[in-house]
Parts: C-alpha cells; structure tokens; sequence
C-alpha cells in the first residue's frame, strides 16, 4: 500500500468502514436467530457512523481526538475467534468485532512507523487511536457482561 | 402465641452482633455439612435486641421485597416468634432460603441505622433462625385457599421465580401446573448453590410448601422440545403461561485450552455434584473427576461455590482466580469469608488466558497475566488492564470456569413469537413481566439476566398479581 497524502489515507479508512458496514449487513441477512440480525445490523450502523466521522474529518481537514486517549484493555488479545455461522451469539459478535478494530488499529499503527511523511504518519496515528477506541467499546461490552463475575 | 419471654432491648451500641456457631474451617473442608448451625433462641432474641426500633426504618427501604423488617425483630425479642415468621411471610415465601442466601450487606444491613456506628443488626441471621424455628416446630401452617376460579396456569420453571408465581396463583384459587426441565425442583437452590451452603432439605420443604397449596409438578417436562408454549395455550387448556427459566447457560472465556479434558463449566460441574450426589461416593458413582489441584475463574457466589465444592471433593489446593481485587468480588462477603477460613486460595487481579494440556488432551495448567485497576473510565469503573510481562503459570488438573451464566436458547427458539433482546433474555414489562406474546409472562434471570434468588421472587409476585388480573378478567368456556 502507497499513500501520499492524507486526503488519500482517510478514503482508504473510509473505504474500510464502509466494507465493514457492509460485512456486518451480510452477516445480519444470514443470522437464524433474529434478535442477532438486530444487533448485527447495529454494528452496521456503528460502522457508518465511523465512516461519517472520518468523512468529516477529510473535508474539513482538522483530525481532532474523539476522546481522550484510554488505557487498553486488550481483551480482543486472549480471546479466540469464533467460528462464523449462521448461529452466532452476542458475545461471538463483540469478540468479532473487536478482533476487526484490533487489526484495523494494528494495520495502521504499522502505516504510520513505516510512512515517511511526518504529516501522513500522524493520521495513520490517529485513525489507529480510533479504532483503538471502537474495540475498547466492544470489549468493554463483553467485559460488562460476559465477563461480569471474573 | 409468645414461647419465649420478651427481653428488653440493648442500649445503643451496647451489644455486639452476636456471631452464629459454625463448623471448624478444616473439619467442615472434608464434609458437606452446613457450614452455620444458625442462632438458638437466646442468640435469636439478644441479636433482636440491638435493634432500635426506628420510627423510620431504613433496612425495609433495602429490601427488595420490602420485608416489614423492623417489626419481625421486634416479634423476636419479645419471643413470639410464630409473630415473626408470619411478618415475613407475608412478604417472602421462601423465608429459610433467603435468610441464607441473600445478599444482606449489600441490601437490608447495608442501610440499617445501628450500620452507621456499629455492626448492623444480622437481619439475614434472624431471618434464617425464623424460618428454621417453624420448621422444627413441625407444623407449617398452610393458609386457606380462594375458591377455585376454573383458570388453568402453566409455569415454566421450579426455580424460585416460578415457585413465586406459582404459590401466588394457587392462593387466589387458580390451578396451577409446573413444568420442570431437571427431575428435581428448585431450580438452581437445588442444582446450584451446594448442600453446605443451602440444605437441600429446606429446598424440598419450600417446594413441599407450594405443593400443598394444590400446585402439580411435572418433572423432566421440556418446554419448547416436548410441548410449545402454543401448545400449552392452543391445545393444553392454560389460560396463561409463566416463563421462570432461569440463566442455565453458563458463559466460558473463550480462551484456548476451554476444550482440554478436566475443563468444567460451574453449572456442570455444581449440577454433577448436587443433583448426582457426586459427593457422596464411593455409595454414589462419582460423574466428576476429583482434581487435585483446582482453578476456578471467576469471584462471584458461583465461583465460590465451585471451589468450596472441589476442596469437598478432595482437592488438595484450590484457587480462585479473578481478574479485579477484593472489593470488586461480587460474591456475599459471608461465603469469601468461609472460602478463605477454609484455605482457598484467593489469586486476585490474575487473569487466566490460555489453558494449557498435555499430549493426552488433559488439563495441566493455566497461564494468567497479572492485572492492575486502570484509570476510571467515562462510566467511572475502574478496568482491568494486564501488566507487560507477567505472565505466570499456575499448575492445575482441572478448571471450573466460573464467571457467570446467560440465557438458555431452547424454549425461546422455539417460540419465535417473544420477543428477546441481543443476548438472548425475553424482554418483560418491568412492573408486570408481559411479554410480547399474548397471555405469557416472564421473570427472574431469563428475564434480567443472572441475578438474585430475592430478584427472581420479586419478579414472581409482581407477575402473579397481574396475571392475576388478567385470568380474573378473561371468559372462559
Ligand atoms: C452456583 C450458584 C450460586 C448462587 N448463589 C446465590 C446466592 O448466594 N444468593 C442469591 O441471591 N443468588 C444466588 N445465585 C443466583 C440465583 O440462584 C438465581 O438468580 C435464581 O435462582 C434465579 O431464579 P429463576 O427462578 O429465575 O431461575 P432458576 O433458579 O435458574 O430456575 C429455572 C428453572 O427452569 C427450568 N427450565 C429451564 N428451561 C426450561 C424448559 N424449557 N422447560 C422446563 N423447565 C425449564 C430449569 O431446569 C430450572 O429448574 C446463585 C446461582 C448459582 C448458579
Ligand atoms: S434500620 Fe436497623 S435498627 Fe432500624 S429498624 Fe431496621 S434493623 Fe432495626
């Protein structure tokens, strides 16, 4: 992957959310259980709501931080992918979808140490702290719950 | 009628809590025994006497079911204690169960006014005491029954939830059936919590309870697999259905190592021991392997529960293992207590992340992190976060993962019409536990999700009354 600018680097990260939107919508049209195609279909929109914020953030050239930078959690580390099929569970869901924002965030914590473009490597930066954020949302999620007595 | 006489009550501050006689940590470690014996009469009537009597009285604001505490410890200190039993009951059906289980220091003793300056009154232990004086006395009265009103309930469930509501309609005259998956009733009071802790006696009594009020009980009754809850309306005759489910599908950590051999589920491995009397081998054959040294994940009752029961089953060390710190343990604090009196081992902010086995599949250790709280985050909760580089392993033979339990699919999938929420819970008005599926109502852990024995009884009542309601409002042919 080459990029030589941000504007460049951002429709790339906005090229990811919609893919990922659009996965979550597939994966919801397969579900048996209904109540999963709902949550599916939530996380789809989650993914848009990304999409829009870093559509923002292109047009209007500023890159602020979303929140403060927080502590990782890394449950997304230890936990192992589960097998996708048309019988998901909720707890599967959130370990999906924090394993994609964890690869999502190492892809460009790795775009940035290579760039050599100062500038380019901080939105690499920061789009990895974003999705540092969305996973963290996710394992807090099965933290609460699945989690809860240990 | 009083069988004791009445004693005055204690100067503010003056008495200390009076401690319960229990069995030695290391002789009851081999046994299976109940750990408390509970007060005798005397105890019972000097714990009342610390008391104050308060015009406003706190305890009741934190009870979930809203006991009229202060006037049952005033009816024990002056020794009329049929006086006491019938305060609670009026209120709590299932007194003897939760004077041990309930989460007093976080409910009723937490708010109680003597709790400010000293240790509260042991509202949870005159409960129990009670409780246990009625049924030593032999004679449980059973209260005089509305005339039949020709409607037909099914309930879904023994567990206290639907005892609750079983109990509640047979008294208003309606007839009730319950349908219970296991072959004995209680729910998890008798697959779950362990005979140490909750005698499975009393469970039986309880259960004896609601059956003399005219409740038929049905064992090894499936709903959804063998009959559908359409069928039970369409084609059954009920007029309504209760949903008492419970959260009998327990949650694993979804680490590597949870498929090795000597990997237990809590519910499996409490289940195997309690219901197939496990613990009584060699008479009975003995379904769960023994393990020497035992990991348990988790902090809360569960965990506890699962690690007192492996030390009973003859382990030599046995460790609890859990992520937070001790504050966090979501545990009654009375069973870390006894856990620890009785030597197992608390490995806290430690978090197993790979279980380890041998070429044969068998467990052999886990490997944990260690953790630290981080920073509060926006909810304020102070997270876990692991330490760089400190891994560990601690030896075991085998696991029981203990960290908590989610709903069992079987009944919902096949019942497309009720509608649930993202995991998996039936979702029930909250005053009345109306689902979305006409005529059915819901309550207790399905419903909320794993909680409380008190929780699920409260659910149970507010049901009763509005199914109540309905079936009183509905023709029938
Ligand atoms: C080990 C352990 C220790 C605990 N310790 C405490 C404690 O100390 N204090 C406390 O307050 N709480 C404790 N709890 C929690 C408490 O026991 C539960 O919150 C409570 O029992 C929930 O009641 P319930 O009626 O909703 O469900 P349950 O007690 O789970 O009962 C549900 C019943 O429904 C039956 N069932 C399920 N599906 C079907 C079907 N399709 N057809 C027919 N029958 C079905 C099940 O077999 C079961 O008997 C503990 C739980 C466990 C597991
Ligand atoms: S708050 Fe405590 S002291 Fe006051 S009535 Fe209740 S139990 Fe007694």
């Amino acid at each position: 992957m080459q990029f030589t600018s941000a504007e460049e680097a951002l429709n790339y990260a906005i090229k990811r959310e919609i893919e990922a939107a659009r996965f979550y919508t597939q994966l919801a049209a397969r579900m048996r259980k209904r109540e999963m195609q709902e949550a599916l279909l939530e996380m789809a929109e989650e993914e848009k709501s990304h999409r829009d914020r870093l559509i923002a953030v292109r047009d209007q050239g500023i890159f602020t931080a979303g929140e403060p930078q927080v502590q990782d959690l890394r449950v997304a580390d230890f936990v192992v992918m589960p097998e996708i099929t048309d019988d998901l569970d909720y707890a599967q869901a959130l370990i999906l979808a924090m394993k994609r924002e964890a690869a999502a965030r190492e892809l460009y914590l790795e775009l940035a140490r290579v760039s050599r473009d100062e500038a380019l490597s901080q939105v690499f930066t920061r789009l990895a702290e974003e999705e540092g954020l969305h996973k963290r949302r996710f394992e807090a999620e099965y933290e609460d719950r699945v989690l809860e007595g240990n | 009628m009083s069988q004791y006489a009445p004693i005055p009550k204690a100067r503010p501050g003056k008495v200390d809590r009076v401690p319960m006689p229990e069995q030695d940590p290391i002789e009851r470690g081999r046994n299976f025994l109940e750990v408390p014996f509970g007060y005798s009469p005397e105890m019972a009537q000097v714990e009342a006497s610390r008391c104050l009597e308060c015009k406003d009285p706190t305890c009741i604001k934190g009870c979930p079911v809203g006991i009229d505490i202060r006037g049952f410890v005033v009816k024990i200190r002056e020794g009329d204690f049929q006086g006491a039993v019938d305060i609670i009951k009026h209120d709590n059906a299932l007194p003897a169960v939760c004077g041990r289980v309930c989460p007093q220091e976080t409910q009723c003793e937490e708010v109680c006014v003597v709790g400010r300056k000293h240790t509260p009154v042991a509202i949870g232990r005159l409960e129990r005491f009670a409780a246990d004086w009625e049924r030593d006395q032999g004679v449980v009265a059973i209260p005089k029954l509305a005339h039949s009103t020709g409607r037909r309930v099914a309930v879904v469930g023994s567990g206290p939830a639907g005892l609750t509501v079983a109990g509640e309609l047979a008294l208003r005259g309606h007839s009730v059936t319950i349908f219970e998956a296991l072959h004995k009733p209680g729910g998890v009071l008798m697959y779950g919590i362990p005979e140490f802790r909750l005698p499975k006696d009393i469970v039986e009594a309880e259960v004896d309870y609601v059956r003399k009020l005219g409740v038929e009980i049905i064992y090894n009754a499936v709903i959804g697999k063998m009959i559908t809850v359409q069928e039970l309306l369409e084609e059954e005759g009920f007029h309504a259905v209760f949903l008492g489910l419970g959260a009998g599908l327990p949650y694993f950590m979804n680490i590597p190592g949870e498929n090795l051999n000597g990997v237990y589920s809590a519910n499996e491995y409490l289940t195997r021991v309690n219901l197939m009397k496990a613990y009584d081998f060699p008479r009975a054959d003995t379904p769960v392997r023994p393990g020497q040294k035992v990991a348990v994940f988790g902090g809360g009752n569960v965990a506890m529960d699962a690690a007192r029961t492996a030390l009973r089953m003859g382990a030599a060390e046995v460790s609890v293992i859990y992520r937070r710190s001790m504050e966090e343990m979501p545990a009654r604090r009375e069973e870390i207590h006894h856990a620890e009196e009785e030597g197992i081992n608390m490995r806290l902010l430690c978090n197993p992340v790979n279980i380890l086995g041998d070429e044969q599949g068998n467990v052999t250790g886990v490997t944990c992190l260690r953790m630290e709280l981080g920073e509060p985050d926006a909810s304020g909760r102070r997270r876990p976060v692991p330490v760089e580089g400190s891994e560990f392993v601690v030896e075991s033979d085998t696991v029981v993962v203990a960290i908590g339990n989610g709903a069992n699919p079987l009944l919902t999938e096949a019942t497309p019409e009720l509608k649930l929420n993202k995991w998996g819970n039936i979702v029930a008005d909250d005053a009345t536990g109306r689902t979305s599926m006409p005529g059915v109502y819901a309550g207790g852990d399905i419903v909320i999700g794993a909680a409380t024995v008190i929780l699920a009884m409260g659910a149970g009542k507010q049901a009763a009354l509005a199914m109540h309601e309905e079936l009183m409002a509905k023709e029938i042919n």
